[in-house]
Formats: structure tokens, C-alpha cells, sequence
């Protein structure tokens, strides 16, 4: 009766389901559905194009055979439209010149863009070539693709190809596992009229740390909310010339050793020097500031500070006082500073089928016609020096500066050389940080050890876990 | 289809003595009994479908993963008890985070309970306009996450933040509220409290139940309004507390993302210890490191937790939780 | 709404009635204040121009004030399309939702079997089980099947019962009298159509708390929309929000602005339905 239909009608839906979802086997998408420009009052907005895949096996490929490539990038926050751009441009810009491989292109927020990556790369569903800013040391965990062999058959010379962080920052155990999307230094700026009121001379090349502290201290002016640099934070010791610019290095080069480095007694003079500023010579703008604008020294109340290429664009946007740019302080009187460099890099997937195209669009992002792209569109600088010298910025006043940072001999940024730094190193320096400052725990040297030990202890625990 | 002449105005029936009516008043006789078994399974398959799929499926796959070494792109190696003997004796993070998090759900639950009770108390008038005050108070677990974190994180700023430039003027000098470690936890704490309306508007719904006449007795015996809070309000909202209590319980222990948003404030800075809360430690091992079985260790460790406690609560609830039909 | 007798017994009269409100009014905007303080600091934000005049101390009331950052988000990223498809999501989602809930709940509240009470608390494990934990064997699993860019792995689990909302269906449903159930029977129905005719009208509150719940859950969840899809064009509102938060920026005029547009859908829908939602399930069958 009424009841029975009900019933058999459940258990039908129910056993419909059952065979619906036990599906195991792979199913291929017949079509490709990638992204397509629609414009919406002049900005390009989404983007989708139809391709069919090719076949199965690379092998099986032939040079005319169309195929499609996954290229995976991150929205920067702001001037979404514009970054969108680029990357179709530089999208289509190879597939001209390259008419057998269709690149789709997918920006995902940058939030969580590690977790999207590596969850895709485990289902095997990952892009086959993305960007992003990991330790060279995550090759170890055996998910990117060995580029030397791709480099020295097509005689390309990263060392000589680009400045010398888009060489190294992609380097470990010899060989290449990442190669450069952009290039950044990071120098310093100060602004003119801070420093005409309080009747103190510009900062010259070659200036000293001293020198640096000197001028802080005299033209801070807390009665008038004039400070002589940014809140002083953690990262100072990281990201920030300081970080090498102090007598030390806080890691060793190959991002292994922390004892040794972190727990000397030139180290902690470091800190000390770093955390005085703000404890003793009261020269820095109070922490805040910056939260919510994103730039504190837009606010003309402070002296100096560090831009670097990444903020050029929104700097020269909004300042409205006289600046001058320098090279960063040097810890000793005539020797040049040590420049912080940086960049974001391009991997590409182990389990990529098609490695040959990819080479080829890897290989296009990361050459000279696309830096001339790059560089004209404004949203990343270049690595590849030429490009720069073709563009006329290294007359411009910050972009020469970085320029000239730029080609210094290059280290990879400490909290960038080991994968394990955030888990146990990083924290660190938050709890000295917070000790010094708020709670007056100025005995660093008692302090500091048994916390470097500890940090120690967790990356050699997690080194060791690396080992099969 | 409401019978006439019964009182049906009696809310809530204990299992037990559900059963025995059915048994009692109807006579049903085995094969009956049988179809009942089976339409009842019939109503919840989708559920047990969904659940084998969903759930169960990548459940006993973590649990799997909690005795291998996986680093989330390559194959898992399996190397047995490893990973839970060295969180249980070398790990200093994990007794951190489990006393962190313990702390935390120890201020939580009996705040956020006699919070929101009582904001049901008061959503409970009968004013006018009182439906804007609900959706008002329901508005901040509407916000989303992140959204609620970053501004809390303005709001709490030592120097320009709007909590201390309040306690200035009264004479208090504000503590660096995610940087202090006796004062990071509250930060949190405030967080959470922010979003009480969720919690509210579910007892605001079991307030609405309790039938008047019951209070109309309590003022017949000379109750005032404390008394008639305490003898009728609590005890006929208990089933609703038991309710919301143990979901709460579940939920505190996984607490993660407005301490994810706090400390990695200022770009990447990495966790103060005194906001290393459980989930926050799983996510760092596991998407961080990329040491996931370690993490899947972690995470069934909680989950052995949070189910012990939540057995303790249910064989804690004939105790407490007052079922109407006891009566009768 | 239902005039339950006043708890002032005796003639209500001006004064008292008028005190006892005003003292309510006085609790709530208290409370009112508290709660609204975050939210004024987000109107403010999305009210500032990106590049205003930054000053310490910084002002608590933009100046200039403007509405600009309201029209640009949906010019910064596809806003419209982000919300239709967080519409899109929400609508199937609450279907799948009432749909297996009641029946579901229905199943452990008012049948016996043998396992129910185990059955029960395993359905309550699952939701001791983090979430980042399960996502990678998921998404393998919808990888297998080929789900991977659409939308089912986002909308199939939500027709087979949230736990929590299971949990919370079968305490409603348990407030129920069985009277009812068996009065119906004598009537003739059987089990399904005590569901559809009996329970469920009297379940309007719990539905209705049902829908609110399924709606704010989905409209703000992050992660899974994320992981599971591929394609830009199908991404939610929440994801759209996560792309003004750069690794070195965030936009926060725009990320504010849009937060509290995309706060509209589901608060509006509280509005409409929390008198349905304050009924109480004995209103209908109280008498005197």
C-alpha cells in the first residue's frame, strides 16, 4: 500500500546512491573548462576557454598535439584587476609562441594557497607549475621537479641570468628546484623633512650602524609624534637588513644551525642593540600604526624606513613629503652593507604529465620576454638585471637603489632557509622580544641560550625526521 | 491533528519512557517490532551512507595516518606507535598546547553558558522592536571568521585600540593583549564571548518552550524571581543545556581560527606560546612541516579526549537533566 | 506573537509595565553596545578612502567619509558571481539538509533498533574529528571520483545530515509527545505520514533554526570551497573575501566593506525568520 511505495521508493534512492557514489574508477574530464576574459567596465574580470586534453603519456605526444597546462598563482591583496592581467597576459603572450600548449591560468586567495597546492599535488590533481615562497630546503620533501637537467640542456645559466637571490633562493644540494618570478632589495628611505626640522644631516653612503642610531635619536621628537623609525618588532631580526647587517648572521647559511649563531655573545649585542632602540633610545613609533593602513611612514611622522620593490608602487602613489633613498647601514666603517634580497619562486609538479611544455612556459615565465612584460605592467620587478637597465629604473631613485642592492652577493633571508624555522625558531624571537621590552628582562645573555637550545633541539628532531 | 482534551502542553518526554508507552498502549507484537527496526534504519540511511562516505572513510584513514610518517604529496610509511610515543614523552610542544587549551576551555564553557543564558533571559522580553535586539545579537557569529579575528586584533591594540583607550579613561593602563602571556588567552576569550548570539538564540528557542503555568505556580508559592530562575527556568532548559553544553565541549578543544588569525599577526610571525592551542600546534605540524601523520596522531589523541568527556557528561546527565515526563 | 500573561500579576499598570521595559531596554543596549563595537570599526574601516591622510592618533571617525569601497569590490574581484554561486550552494545545501535531518533525527527519536544508542554517539564522534585532518583523504577520495571542480563534493554530505544538526533535530523532535504519534496511528498513518503530517509542523522552530544554521555555515565556510574547487568562476563570497589579504597586504577598506555585505544575506534571513524560530513548539497546543 501507500506505505510499501514509500518505502521501496526509499530503498530504491538509497541503493541509486550507493552505486552513484561506490564510483572508484578514474574518470577523465572529456573538456578542460578554464578561465576566460570577460570585461567588466574596462578590467578583465574572469576567464574561460574550452581545450580538449591530449594524450595520456608525453611520450605519446606529438610536437603539433595540443595540450593544456595548469598555472596556479595568488592574489596580492590589492589592485586584484591588475594582477588577474598580467597573468592572462603572460598566459596568452606564450601561447602565441607557442601554439601547441594552452596555459589555464587559476588565482586562488593567498590564504591557504600552500594547503590548495599540496592537497591537489596528493590527490595528483596539482597545477603543473605554480609560485610561491618555501625554504630551498622543501625539495626534500620530493614533489618538485629536478630543473638542472632541463637547465643545462637548454645552456641556461641561472647564476648568470639573473641577480644573484634568483639564483640561490632556488638551490639546494646543488641543484635547481625553483627558479625566480620576481626580485626585490629592500633599502631605506628617509624622509627630508623629518630630518630638515630637527636640523639633522641626510644619511650618507656609507653610512654606520651608529650613525643610523645617532640620527634616530635626534630626530625623534615623541611631544610631536615625530619618531625617528617604524615600530620595532620582531621582524627586525628577519625581515629587515638588520638581520644581516648586525656583526651576525642568526642562522647558519644552510639554515641548519641555530646554536652557535643565535646564542653568542655577538648576537645578543645584536638584540640588544635592536631592542635598545626601542627600550632606551625611545626611537620608534609605537606598535599600531601600522595594522591598519598597511604603511606607517605614509603618515609623514616617521623618519626612517624600509621599501622595498613590492611597496614601490603604492609609496610613490600616496607620499606627499621630500624623501631620499640610501643603502642600508654597515655594521663597521668602510664596508658595504649586506643587501636583503628576496624573491618568489616558480616550481614546477614532479607528477606533471606534460614536463616538456611546462619547461617551455617555466621557462618563458622566468626569461626575458616575460620580464619585459612583468616590468611593464607594474605588479612584480623582474629578476633578470637587463630588463631593468632596458626600463630606465636604475635611475629612478628607489628602483636604483634596489638595483644596486640587488647585485650584491646575495643570501637567502634566514627565516627562508629551513622549512622547519616557523615551528621552532621563529617564536623565539617574540618571547625576547616581549621579555626585553615589556617586562624588562634585559639579561639576554642568561635569557637567550636555553632558548637557541631549545630551538635547536626542535630542528634537529625535525631534521632527522626528514631522513627515511 | 492535536487531540482534543489532552495536555499536550508537557515538553519533554524521556526515552525510556517512550518506549515503555509504546510497548504499553499500543501491544505491538514481534514482527512489528521487527518493521519498526527496520523502516528505523530505512530513515537513517542516508545518514549511515553519508556517514561510511564522508566520514568514516577519511576518519579511519587519519586514524591509519596517525602510525605512518606522511608528508601529504608522497606515500605514507607506516611506522607504527612512533609518533604517539614521541609526543607523549619528547615533544615539549604537545603538553603546552594541552594545557593551553585546557585553560582556555575552563574559562570557556561556564562563561560562554551563563553568558548566553542570561542574553536569552534578556532576548526573552516581550518588547518592542525586540526582534532587531536578537538579530543584533546574532549578527557577530554571522561575521566571518577571519573578518571578527583581524578586528578584534584592533580593537585589543595596546595603544590605539579601542578597549584600552576605554580603560584610560577610568585610569587603567591596558595590557599588549596578544603579546602579554597573562592576557593573550583572554584576547581570545573575548573572541569567542563576541559570538555568544549563536548560543543565545538556541536557548532563547528552549526559554520560549517552558510553559507559563508553571510560573504562574511558582508565584502562587510566594517564589520571587531568582527562585523561579533556579527551580523552574534552569531545570526544564536542562535537556537544551545538555545539548549545548556537550556541543560546546566538542567545539572548545578545536578551537583554531581566530588563534590562527592572532598569531601570525604582523605577516608570518610564528606562535607565542601562550596561543599555541591544540589545533593551532596540528596545523603547524601538519601544513606547515608537512609531518601530517604526526598530525593525525595529534588530532585522534583529541578526539579519544573530547569523546571521553562527552561519555562522562551523558553518564553525568541523569544527575542534572531534568525530563518532564519523570513526572508521570 | 502570543500575549503569555504578564509576569507582573494583577492589572498591568502604566508605570510598572513602563519600568520593567525600560529596565529591558537599558540590559539589551548595554549588551547591545557591547556586541556592536566590532561592527562599528568595520563601518568605519570600509568607509575610509584607501589612501586617507594617516595621523596619530589615529581618528575614530573617517574623515572624509565615503562609500566608494562599496561599488569597487564588486569591481576588484566578480562579487556578483561569487554571490550567486554562494546562493547556489546555500540552496541545495539547506534542501539536503531538512530533507535528511528530519528523517534522519525522525529514525533515532522515535524508532528502536538494535544499536541506536552506539549509533548515536558515533554520529557524535564525527564531529570530534577535525576538520583539516579529514580534508586531504576526502579530497583524494572526491579525486578518485572525478568530483574534483564541482560542485557535489560541496553539496552530497549535506544530504546525508549534519551531526550537529541531527543532534539538534532529535532534541526537538524528543519534545514532542508521543501521544501525538499514537493518536495518528489510531488514525490510520503510518510511520511516513506521522513524519510529514504530524512532527514536522510542529518542528517549524528547529527547521527554521535548521535553515539559519545550514545557511551561515555554508556561506561563510573557506576551506572547502577552496580545496575543492579549481575553476575562479565557482568560487564563494568567503573566497572572494580571502583575495584582499595578500602574504604582505590587505586591502582592509575593501575587506571590510565586503564583510559586511556579505553579512546582508544571512542576517536578513534571521530577521525574517526569528519570530517562526521563537514560536516554541508547545505555543501551538498550550491551552489557558
Amino acid at each position: 500500500m501507500f506505505k510499501k511505495k514509500i518505502v521501496s521508493l526509499v530503498v530504491f534512492l538509497m541503493i541509486g546512491t550507493i552505486v552513484l557514489t561506490s564510483c572508484v574508477s578514474q574518470v577523465e574530464p572529456e573538456v578542460i573548462r578554464e578561465t576566460e576574459i570577460v570585461y567588466v567596465e574596462g578590467t578583465p574580470v574572469v576567464q574561460y576557454v574550452e581545450v580538449t586534453p591530449g594524450p595520456k603519456e608525453e611520450t605519446e605526444l606529438g610536437p603539433d598535439d595540443v595540450v593544456t597546462i595548469t598555472w596556479w598563482g595568488t592574489e596580492r591583496g590589492k589592485d586584484t584587476a591588475e594582477t588577474r592581467e598580467i597573468h592572462f597576459r603572460l598566459a596568452r603572450a606564450f601561447e602565441d609562441s607557442h601554439p601547441n600548449t594552452k596555459v589555464a591560468v587559476a588565482l586562488f586567495p593567498s590564504r591557504a594557497f600552500a594547503t590548495r597546492v599540496l592537497t591537489g599535488i596528493a590527490a595528483g590533481q596539482g597545477p603543473d607549475i605554480w609560485y610561491h615562497y618555501w625554504s630551498p630546503d622543501i625539495a626534500t620533501q620530493g614533489f618538485l621537479e629536478d630543473l638542472t637537467p632541463y637547465l643545462e640542456r637548454d645552456a641556461i645559466d641561472p647564476e648568470e641570468m639573473y641577480f644573484p637571490i634568483g639564483d640561490i633562493r632556488g638551490k639546494y644540494d646543488g641543484k635547481y628546484y625553483a627558479l625566480p618570478r620576481d626580485a626585490t632589495a629592500y633599502v631605506f628611505v628617509y624622509n627630508k623633512e623629518v630630518f630638515d626640522a630637527a636640523g639633522v644631516e641626510y644619511p650618507q653612503p656609507g653610512w654606520t650602524i651608529e650613525d643610523f642610531r645617532e640620527k634616530a635619536i635626534a630626530i625623534t621628537d615623541q611631544e610631536n609624534n615625530v619618531y625617528g623609525v617604524s615600530t620595532i618588532d620582531d621582524g627586525w631580526f628577519q625581515w629587515h637588513p638588520f638581520s644581516f647587517n648586525l656583526g651576525v648572521d642568526f642562522l647558519s647559511l644552510d639554515g641548519t644551525q641555530v646554536e652557535g649563531y643565535m646564542d653568542t655573545p655577538e648576537a645578543i649585542n645584536a638584540m640588544k642593540f635592536i631592542l635598545d632602540l626601542e627600550a632606551v633610545d625611545q626611537v620608534a613609533a609605537p606598535d599600531g600604526l601600522a595594522d591598519q593602513f598597511g604603511y606607517d611612514y605614509l603618515s609623514g611622522q616617521i623618519g626612517m624606513f624600509g621599501v622595498t620593490s613590492w611597496e614601490y608602487l603604492a609609496f610613490i602613489e600616496q607620499v606627499d613629503f621630500d624623501y631620499g633613498v640610501i643603502s642600508p647601514p654597515s655594521w663597521e666603517e668602510g664596508e658595504e652593507s649586506i643587501s636583503w634580497t628576496d624573491s618568489y619562486m616558480f616550481y614546477m609538479n614532479k607528477d606533471s604529465i606534460y614536463k616538456e611544455r611546462v619547461w617551455e612556459f617555466m621557462k618563458f615565465l622566468t626569461g626575458p620576454e616575460a620580464a619585459q612584460i612583468i616590468a611593464d605592467s607594474n605588479v612584480w620587478t623582474p629578476a633578470i638585471p637587463e630588463i631593468w637597465v632596458e626600463s630606465g629604473w636604475v635611475d629612478d631613485p628607489i628602483l636604483g637603489e634596489v638595483y644596486a642592492e640587488l647585485q650584491k652577493p646575495a643570501r637567502v633571508l634566514n627565516y627562508e632557509r629551513n622549512q622547519f624555522y616557523w615551528d621552532c625558531v621563529g617564536g623565539v624571537w617574540g618571547v625576547i622580544m616581549t621579555g626585553y621590552i615589556d617586562e624588562g628582562k634585559t639579561d639576554l645573555d642568561v635569557i637567550v641560550p636555553p632558548l637557541v637550545q631549545e630551538a635547536q633541539a626542535c630542528l634537529d628532531r625535525n631534521m632527522a625526521s626528514l631522513e627515511d | 491533528m492535536i487531540s482534543e482534551g489532552k495536555d499536550v502542553s508537557t515538553p519533554i518526554l524521556k526515552e525510556k519512557a517512550v518506549v515503555k508507552k509504546v510497548r504499553s498502549s499500543s501491544q505491538y507484537q514481534t514482527p512489528r517490532r521487527r518493521r519498526e527496526a527496520i523502516t528505523g534504519f530505512l530513515f537513517i540511511l542516508p545518514w549511515i551512507l553519508g556517514f561510511l562516505f564522508f566520514y568514516a572513510g577519511p576518519a579511519i584513514l587519519s586514524l591509519f595516518m596517525g602510525f605512518t610518517k606522511w608528508n601529504i604529496v608522497g606515500t605514507p610509511r607506516w611506522i607504527g606507535l612512533q609518533n604517539y610515543i614521541e609526543i607523549f614523552t619528547i615533544d615539549p610542544n604537545f603538553w603546552n598546547s594541552v594545557k593551553v587549551t585546557l585553560q582556555y576551555a575552563v574559562i570557556y564553557i561556564p562563561m560562554m553558558t551563563i553568558l548566553s543564558i542570561l542574553t536569552a533571559v534578556a532576548l526573552n522580553s516581550k518588547v518592542k522592536g525586540i526582534g532587531i535586539f536578537r538579530t543584533l545579537f546574532y549578527l557577530p557569529s554571522i561575521a566571518p571568521s577571519i573578518a571578527a579575528a583581524l578586528v578584534f586584533m584592533w580593537i585589543l591594540q595596546p595603544n590605539f585600540g579601542l578597549l584600552n583607550v576605554l580603560l584610560s579613561f577610568i585610569g587603567i593602563q591596558g595590557p599588549n593583549w596578544f603579546k602579554d602571556p597573562r592576557f593573550a588567552m583572554w584576547g581570545i576569550v573575548m573572541i569567542a564571548m563576541w559570538r555568544l548570539g549563536a548560543s543565545a538564540v538556541i536557548y532563547l528557542a528552549g526559554l520560549q518552550n517552558i510553559s507559563t503555568h508553571l510560573y504562574d505556580a511558582a508565584d502562587v508559592d510566594g517564589a520571587n524571581g531568582i527562585q523561579k530562575f533556579f527551580n523552574v527556568t534552569l531545570p526544564m532548559l536542562s535537556p537544551i543545556l545538555f545539548f549545548q553544553i556537550i556541543v560546546e565541549l566538542i567545539g572548545v578543544f578545536q578551537t583554531f581560527t581566530s588563534v590562527y588569525v592572532v598569531s601570525q599577526s604582523g605577516g608570518y610571525a610564528g606562535p607565542i606560546k601562550e596561543l599555541y592551542f591544540y589545533m593551532l600546534y596540528v596545523y603547524v605540524k601538519g601544513w606547515q612541516n608537512l609531518q601530517m601523520g604526526y598530525a593525525s596522531a595529534l588530532s585522534w589523541i583529541l578526539t579519544i579526549f573530547i569523546l571521553i568527556i562527552t561519555i562522562f557528561v551523558f553518564r553525568s546527565s541523569p544527575y542534572w537533566v531534568y525530563y518532564e515526563s519523570e513526572k508521570k | 506573537m502570543t500575549k503569555y500573561a504578564h509576569k507582573n500579576k494583577g492589572k498591568p499598570l502604566f508605570s510598572r509595565r513602563f519600568k520593567s521595559n525600560l529596565k529591558a531596554y537599558l540590559v539589551l543596549g548595554i549588551i547591545a553596545i557591547f556586541l556592536g563595537v566590532p561592527f562599528y570599526w568595520m563601518i568605519a574601516t570600509a568607509l575610509r578612502s584607501p589612501d586617507a591622510v594617516l595621523k596619530l592618533p589615529p581618528s575614530w571617525i573617517p574623515n572624509p567619509i565615503t562609500f566608494e569601497n562599496f561599488p569597487k569590490v564588486f569591481q576588484e574581484i566578480p562579487f556578483a558571481r561569487f554571490i550567486g554561486n554562494s546562493f547556489y550552494l546555500v540552496f541545495w545545501n539547506v534542501i539536503g539538509q531538512i530533507f535528511s535531518t528530519t528523517c534522519i533525527a525522525y529514525g533515532f527519536s522515535r524508532f528502536r533498533f538494535p544499536g541506536r544508542k552506539a549509533l548515536f554517539l558515533v554520529l557524535l564522534m564525527t564531529l570530534m574529528i577535525p576538520n583539516t585532518i579529514t580534508l586531504v583523504p576526502q579530497f583524494i577520495m572526491f579525486a578518485r571520483m572525478g568530483l574534483i571542480n564541482s560542485y557535489l563534493p560541496l553539496i552530497l554530505p549535506a544530504f546525508t545530515g549534519s551531526p550537529y544538526l541531527i543532534f539538534l533535530m532529535r532534541q526537538y523532535m524528543m519534545t514532542i509527545p508521543l501521544e501525538l504519534d499514537e493518536a495518528a496511528t489510531l488514525d490510520g498513518a503510518n510511520r511516513f505520514q506521522i513524519l510529514v503530517h504530524v512532527i514536522m509542523p510542529l518542528m517549524v522552530p528547529a527547521l527554521v533554526l535548521v535553515t539559519v544554521f545550514t545557511f551561515v555555515e555554508v556561506w561563510n565556510d573557506f576551506l572547502r570551497p577552496l580545496v575543492f574547487l579549481n575553476d575562479p568562476s565557482k568560487f564563494t563570497v568567503s573566497i572572494g573575501l580571502a583575495f584582499f589579504q595578500g602574504t604582505r597586504f590587505t586591502a582592509w577598506e575593501m575587506l571590510m566593506a565586503g564583510s559586511i555585505m556579505a553579512m546582508l544575506p544571512p542576517a536578513i534571513l534571521f530577521l525574517i525568520t526569528q519570530k517562526r524560530l521563537m514560536g516554541g513548539i508547545a505555543m501551538t497546543a498550550v491551552k489557558g
